[in-house]
């Protein structure tokens, strides 16, 4: 596995999102979240940290190590494992489980999408939830998905495999780069199989941390599975 | 559950898909058939009636005894149970359990669609294959699969609950026409292959039509084969 977020990707990460609303997110997550959170892909605790604020008990699971030292500049008290979310293991057991942004795609199979599932299952206390955000699979094949004076954003979708590769063209210190990162695009209907896999039920779905309703013109969703 | 085979449907049923190849399906589901076969929603035997003239024994299960009694004109030798292929069981096990032309998308839920999965998987020998042949998710909202003198074909689809309606209008030898609607559930080959999974079986092979050309991501459809483990 190749660790996309290292080094610059880190470093930018907090200002590269800091138009991304994290109070919705938080007044989502913090009533599930009573008997402590675990979050999966916790980055530079974008959300943890001010969810942690809320006197919430924390714990991260993360890939890139360089995105939980950006985590370690902000606080030592959120406790981290540094590793893949299909298979790392934290102590304890959570009321919530969670995975934001479209994380689970990064994981790009289903035999591992499955696996997170599990692994977040094997986390939760019963009757806890699992809370995953992400975007709906793309209707066409290349989707602009952001288009500015400092960055283009050009989703590729294969259909047979659900590949996605995000292409990130972004203008850094006078300078365009790119970034090309593999995805595996998934709807909704198949996590609610790896939730059933997992022994997880679907219990909500929204368009959005807001609750706006699901419908089939959302981009998006945000569903919540309880462990049975 | 409502039956949209009845009457009419299941008197021009065959005339209806005579344009539809039979010889690559029968030739694709041969070598899987030496312990016998199952067919889920046999219909009028399009299918089951040359595959058993290739010497297989052949089993069906379907919902419409309408479309059952157009298979009867042609042979007895086929023995089908009438019901919902979700529940109703047959004696015996079989190498191979099948389910074509899209038929799996007629079960209007996911829930009804695994438990489809797992009736085929208890009537499948152990290492016996479950083939279907599925379309993919609809690429809109709206969308004209067919336009001729005779026929039309619309395909209305909800992506957030993936509830397919299909309208079928065609031209009857009065010249008048008739509007068919059914409601189906569209789903994409990695949910089935987590269905399968569900139902302890395994992806085997997965093809864009029956003469096993590849499946790519121009393809229509696919023809998928589940192994049980």
């Amino acid at each position: 596995m190749t660790d996309w977020f290292a080094g610059d990707i880190a470093a930018r990460y907090d200002s590269s999102t800091a138009g991304m609303p994290v109070e919705p997110v938080v007044d989502f997550l913090a009533p599930l979240a009573h008997g402590g959170a675990l979050e999966l892909g916790i980055g530079t605790g974008r959300i943890a940290v001010p969810l942690a604020e809320r006197g919430i008990r924390v714990a991260g699971i993360d890939f890139s190590p360089d995105m939980v030292a950006e985590l370690r500049r902000k606080t030592a008290e959120i406790p981290v494992a540094i590793g893949d979310m299909s298979a790392t293991r934290v102590e304890g057991t959570f009321s919530l489980v969670y995975v934001v942004f479209n994380s689970i795609n990064n994981v790009t199979s289903q035999d591992g999408q499955v696996d997170v599932f599990a692994n977040a299952a094997a986390h939760l206390e019963p009757g806890g939830c699992f809370v995953v955000e992400v975007g709906v699979p793309n209707r066409q094949r290349l989707e602009v998905f952001d288009l500015s004076d400092t960055h283009v954003g050009v989703d590729e979708l294969d259909f047979d495999t659900q590949r996605l590769v995000s292409h990130h063209f972004s203008l850094v210190d006078g300078e365009w780069r790119r970034i090309s990162m593999p995805f595996r695009s998934v709807s909704p209907a198949e996590l609610d199989l790896m939730a059933r896999l997992a022994g997880m039920k679907l219990r909500e779905r929204w368009g959005d941390w807001d609750r706006s309703p699901f419908t089939a013109e959302s981009t998006k969703h945000v569903s919540v599975w309880e462990k049975e | 559950m409502s039956d949209t085979f009845a009457g009419d449907v299941a008197a021009r049923y065959d005339a209806a898909v005579a344009h539809i190849p039979v010889e690559p399906v029968v030739d694709f589901l041969l070598p899987l058939a030496d312990g016998g076969a199952l067919e889920l929603a046999i219909g009028t035997g399009r299918i089951a009636v040359p595959l058993a003239a290739r010497g297989v024994s052949i089993t069906g299960i379907d919902l419409t005894p309408d479309m059952v009694a157009q298979l009867r004109q042609k042979t007895d030798n086929i023995p089908v149970a009438l019901g919902d292929m979700t529940t109703t069981t047959v004696d015996g096990t079989f190498s191979l359990v099948y389910l074509v032309f899209n038929t799996i998308v007629n079960l209007t839920t996911q829930e009804a669609q695994v438990a489809c999965f797992r009736n085929a998987a208890a009537h499948l020998a152990p290492g016996g294959c479950f083939v279907i042949e599925a379309d993919l998710l609809p690429g809109g909202a709206r969308t004209v699969f067919a336009l001729s003198d005779g026929y039309v074909g619309i395909d209305a689809y909800d992506a957030d609950t993936q509830r397919l309606v299909t309208y079928h209008f065609r031209q009857l030898p009065d010249d008048s026409w008739e509007r068919t609607a059914g409601p189906c559930r569209a789903t994409s080959p990695a949910e089935l292959d987590l269905m399968a999974r569900l139902a302890g079986l395994e992806l085997r092979e997965r093809w864009g039509d029956w003469d096993q050309s590849p499946f790519r991501a121009k393809s229509t459809k696919h023809v998928s084969v589940w192994q049980k483990t």
